[in-house]
């Protein structure tokens, strides 16, 4: 029943999402939305085998739908994160988009908005790792007791997909709004 | 000894690319090299249970330098093809900026370039697919008689690492 909700409310997450930056943040989002789902799909199709979904609407072997949309929601939070996080640290009126030390907020976005995530999906049962598989070392970070291997993999993660994210979200968008 | 001359050949590839690239295209890939190597590093420490590799020195269990240097050298490789065929397709002289038809010549380039670097791989035994593993469907591409799973994996990364390519080149070689 859990599990169902979750689904539930995972694939409706996006549009509630968009209408919250939409009205209180005036960002359109929706352009980041499908690039991170993008990234989504590349991303649960070539580690299909690392872990286990437990949900019923699935596009590819287990991999269900609400995941990939999970990532939009995830890149375009990250992005966001990551920007105000550059204005913060860095004292800048906005991000410089070629500024090499967007890969330090990137990674520490990563942290703050993919660890919990990451830790609310597998204390609810919506996946699992394959642990036989992975071989991983036993170590836990202090935090959140998750493996790091997965704070390792979300850093590397997020030092690469951003990058598409922030190139292509208004275009993406346009394609949405009818302009190719 | 083959797998020895490919160990070693992995580490001079960079020197060698880059100048081949320098010397008969006057084009400076040193920046692509090193986004193509941080994807590398992303792409090899997250499917590490996926594949085997035989090289003597490792970074990460099993992972080699000389791959991660691999995917820097592929990346360059590919993101030039691409940028060949874009210009060629759509008659232009230079890539114009946010199109999105550089989706397509980017999918293009994958398994030309990399279908290939991934078969050469496999025999001469630099590496191998845990099938176990995998549960992948058994079904080949014809030309390359390789896993059809390997090429849509080509595919959807080359959707989106070449962007990361093309974007930092520049800071990374200190001209932005």
């Amino acid at each position: 029943m859990l599990l169902k909700a979750i689904e539930i409310t995972a694939l409706a997450v996006p549009a509630a999402m968009w209408y919250t930056f939409h009205k209180w943040l005036d960002r359109d989002i929706l352009g980041d939305l499908i690039a991170g789902a993008l990234i989504g799909v590349f991303w649960e199709y070539s580690t299909e085998a690392l872990w286990s979904y437990h949900m019923m609407v699935n596009i590819y072997k287990d991999i269900p739908l609400a995941i990939i949309f999970g990532w939009g929601v995830m890149f375009s939070l990250a992005v966001f994160v990551s920007e105000k996080l550059y204005i913060l640290l860095f004292h800048a009126k906005q991000e410089d988009e070629h500024d090499l030390r967007v890969f330090i907020t990137d990674v520490i976005a990563a942290f703050i908005v993919g660890l919990p995530i990451e830790k609310f999906g597998l204390v609810c049962g919506l996946w699992d790792y394959h642990y036989e598989i992975l071989n991983w070392s036993p170590a836990r970070d202090p935090i959140f007791r998750m493996p790091y291997e997965v704070l390792v993999g979300y850093a590397l993660l997020m030092m690469i997909a951003p990058t598409f994210v922030r190139f292509w979200h208004e275009k993406f968008k346009n394609v949405i709004e009818g302009e190719l | 000894m083959l797998l020895n001359f490919m160990e070693v050949y992995s580490y001079l590839q960079v020197p060698l690319i880059a100048w081949i690239f320098w010397k008969f295209a006057k084009r400076n890939v040193i920046g692509d090299i090193i986004a193509g190597c941080m994807i590398g590093c992303f792409i090899e420490f997250t499917t590490e249970p996926l594949w085997n590799y035989h090289f003597k020195l490792t970074i990460y269990k099993d992972t080699p330098p000389g791959i991660i240097l691999g995917w820097g050298v592929m990346f360059t490789l590919a993101v030039f093809l691409s940028e060949k065929l874009y210009c060629w397709f759509f008659s232009r002289p230079n890539i114009k900026p946010y199109d999105k038809r550089i989706f397509l010549t980017d999918v293009l380039a994958a398994p030309i370039i990399g279908l290939p670097l991934e078969k050469l791989g496999m025999l001469t035994g630099v590496w191998d697919y845990n099938y176990p593993v995998l549960h992948w469907s058994g079904i080949t591409v014809p030309l390359f008689q390789m896993p059809l799973e390997a090429l849509v994996g080509y595919a959807l990364l080359m959707l989106i690492a070449p962007t990361f390519v093309r974007y930092w080149q520049g800071a990374f070689e200190g001209r932005i």
